[in-house]
């Protein structure tokens, strides 16, 4: 029963980190769908018309056909053209909606099992929980923007569509029998202005289950701060995808700066309505300047401001792109500008690095806020204290005090007022499972430093430094043996016996992909990788361990362990972001700041290795 | 060339695996507060007043408090009308001496489920 409990409340975290992100999607869909979409369909003032181009011929500045996917070379004939973008951002639509819908269905379904499960209680009397009628709500809410999606397109649009399809099948081309449909258009004006209030019903039925709903008091200004805050993540966020599906199939490079420009003042728009709401809230929550340090919650929401200052600066970027071409000459209005493409791969790390504090916020809401936590917070003594640096623990502890003791519940009573997570085990850490864990993470850093160091050298010129990847050799050789200790070659227990064990399951297939991913990345490093695709394949599971740390939560009953491990993984978990989609703006830009950011990401990984070498439990 | 769905297979798998590795339990976010009778204390018996208080506004109808006796069997306590959206309480009477533990499950607002345990003596 615990271990289906502890299954739960993971679960639970994974699955409101889908609904957030997933809501962000629906939400941005429709306001781009409403508002930036029609941008492509009206006329410019002095606009050449645009230009049908012949098969295979390419834009100055895009890349060769085969590293664009098939959807994307599909041809943009001038009628159908601004439907080919509708088309693409109807289908992301509909499918994020569907997508929120069961998602919700799942989450409301765990939580009455857990709570059916937990107190006794029979389905009917949980059905009139807040938790339950909000999920429901916005099960069915998300159902409806996905029907409508689907359903809502202008007349003359599914007719383009079938134009547009016969185009890239390479069938004749039908004429259009009607433009009713204004050109461009995912939705007619009525089905946007409904798409728009589902939206905002999606967002009310998720700040119902928000830390703002579950005030004991003045519960008015944070649950309006949290529905803005949520708003205008969508608006940017949730509708930088669109951006990126609308522009490359937008016919006539004058149509996709105007839909660049329009979205960027909308962008401009949601940054400062986010960043006033984000800091009301943080005033409410955090409470005290101490508390940034002194609690997770506060850590956390350090987190986000730091990747949301990264985000500004790609935004900055974004915005001059932009301005440059709003200025570029009328003649260049036949095909995709260079720097629109440019502006489409920094919206790629742009989305990325928006996700991750999607994610980030999924698992603030699964903590106490800090402003509650007045007996919890650390002081900032103890914190430098625990921070200050010690010589790394290279030398694995003796084997019986790696191996844990039988997992019997300790007794429990602590002198402190203590809440716990159904299925949560009460064990407290002995010195040798502690000394283990500070031996685990500091060789990583060794390991890891190692990688940095020969990264840079290899970036200063070093040629044989090229082959860094397989310094997480060690890593995996170092995993095989001590991760299980309690197993074979060290433990007692045999090698196959392990087999069974899901935890031990889950380190052995960690040390093969770790062996696979090394042997891997060093052909990529040495320029050997098959297509340039696969090249993308280290900075995106870079950037997605370091979004997946920041998920991860912890437990609630000794705030100061786990507030001051936190405070470790929070620096590790953004290096690892700004680590992966540093490299990955190298391999996708083709010229700009792509120097700057061979440097950045090797500097990240020397980072990581430090702090990690300087970890420490006790 | 490695095969497409060979390599969406090792994404997924490598995806999941991390999510495994890296992800912990949740933790939900209604926590006790205050407490009486206090931990580890030891009231006057026989009748006892049970209030706990919580740091957000918890759904009384679909929490839970019990009572494990000294002989440990454990004894449901009827809650009373919640007076005020953050506190639970309960009368337990006819308690005899002896090491009790209250044992406390709440909802929270947002669907959190969290528990607890207090232990302590009646005299």
């Amino acid at each position: 029963m615990a271990e289906l409990l502890d299954l739960f409340g993971f679960l639970s975290v994974v699955l409101r980190a889908l609904v957030l992100a997933l809501q962000s999607l629906v939400v941005g869909g429709a306001v781009f769908a409403a508002f930036i979409l029609p941008a492509a369909g009206e006329p410019g003032a002095g606009e050449p018309p645009p230009r049908q181009r012949a098969p295979g011929e390419r834009a100055p500045g895009e890349r060769a056909p085969r590293e664009r996917g098939p959807a994307e070379s599909a041809p943009e004939e001038p009628a159908a053209g601004g439907s080919a973008a509708a088309r693409a951002c109807r289908r992301l639509l509909a499918g994020s909606a569907f997508a929120l819908a069961a998602v919700l269905a799942a989450y409301v379904a765990a939580d009455t099992t857990l709570l059916m499960a937990t107190s006794g209680l029979r389905l009917r009397e949980v059905t009139g929980a807040n938790f339950f009628l909000a999920g429901a709500a916005g099960a069915l809410l998300a159902l409806a923007a996905g029907l409508l999606a689907v359903l809502g397109a202008p007349r003359g649009a599914a007719a383009a569509d079938r134009a547009g399809a016969a185009a890239a099948t390479g069938a004749a081309p039908l004429p259009l029998p009607d433009r009713r449909g204004r050109r461009g258009a995912l939705f007619t004006r009525r089905a946007a202005v409904a798409a728009l209030l589902l939206a905002a019903g999606l967002v009310a039925s998720s700040v119902a289950t928000s830390h703002a709903a579950a005030r004991l008091e003045g519960r008015t200004l944070p649950v309006a701060l949290t529905a803005l805050h949520q708003a205008a993540t969508g608006c940017w966020i949730g509708g930088l995808p669109y951006l990126l599906l609308a522009l490359p199939r937008t016919a006539g490079g004058a149509a996709a700066r105007r839909i660049a420009a329009r979205f960027s003042l909308l962008a401009q728009a949601s940054v400062a309505v986010l960043v006033a709401a984000g800091a009301g809230l943080a005033l409410l929550y955090v409470g005290s300047p101490q508390a940034i340090l002194g609690t997770a919650y506060g850590a956390m929401v350090g987190a986000k401001v730091a990747l949301l200052v990264l985000l500004l600066a790609l935004g900055a970027l974004n915005y001059s792109l932009v301005q440059a071409a709003g200025k570029e000459p009328a003649g260049a209005g036949a095909g995709p500008s260079p720097l629109l493409t440019r502006l489409r791969r920094f919206a790629e790390a742009e989305i990325g690095i928006g996700f991750t504090a999607v994610l980030t916020a999924a698992s603030l809401t699964s903590q106490p806020p800090a402003a509650d936590l007045t007996a919890g917070q650390v002081p900032l003594a103890e914190i430098a204290a625990r921070m200050s640096p010690r010589w790394p623990r290279l030398v694995p502890p003796a084997v019986r005090d790696m191996i844990p003791p039988s997992a019997t519940a300790a007794a429990a009573g602590g002198s402190a007022l203590e809440s716990f997570v159904p299925g949560q085990l009460v064990e407290p850490q002995t010195a040798g499972e502690i000394a283990l864990s500070e031996f685990n993470h500091n060789t990583a850093g060794l390991v890891v430093l190692a990688a940095g160091l020969l990264a840079l050298a290899a970036r200063a010129g070093w040629r044989w430094a090229r082959n860094w990847p397989l310094a997480f050799l060690g890593l995996a050789v170092f995993l095989f043996f001590l991760a299980d200790a309690d197993y074979w070659p060290i433990g007692p227990l045999g090698f196959w016996r392990g087999f069974t064990v899901s935890e031990v399951l889950q380190h052995r297939l960690v040390v093969l992909l770790i062996v696979a991913f090394a042997f891997f990345e060093r052909r990529v490093q040495r320029g050997e990788a098959p297509s340039p695709r696969t090249a993308l394949v280290f900075p995106f599971v870079c950037a997605l361990g370091g979004a997946l740390l920041l998920t991860h939560s912890h437990s609630l009953n000794n705030p100061k362990d786990e507030l001051l491990a936190e405070l470790s993984h929070v620096p590790i978990a953004l290096c690892g972001v700004a680590a992966g989609w540093a490299r990955w703006l190298e391999l996708r830009l083709d010229g700009g700041p792509r120097r700057a950011l061979s440097w950045i990401w090797p500097l990240c990984f020397v980072l990581v290795g430090a702090v990690l070498l300087a970890y420490r439990e006790t | 060339m490695v095969p497409a769905p060979l390599r969406a297979g090792a994404a997924a798998l490598l995806g999941i695996t991390l999510l495994l590795v890296l992800g912990r339990p949740a933790a939900a976010h209604a926590i006790l507060v205050a407490a009486t009778p206090a931990a580890k204390s030891t009231v006057q018996g026989p009748d006892v007043a049970v209030r706990l208080r919580f740091n957000s506004r918890i759904d009384g109808a679909r929490s839970h408090l019990s009572l494990r006796l000294p002989d440990r069997s454990v004894r449901d306590l009827a809650l009373a009308p919640q007076g005020s959206p953050e506190v639970l309480a309960a009368q337990a009477k006819g308690l005899a001496a002896g090491p009790y533990r209250l044992r406390w499950q709440v909802l929270a607002a947002d669907g959190h489920i969290t528990r607890g345990e207090i232990p302590f003596q009646v005299k």
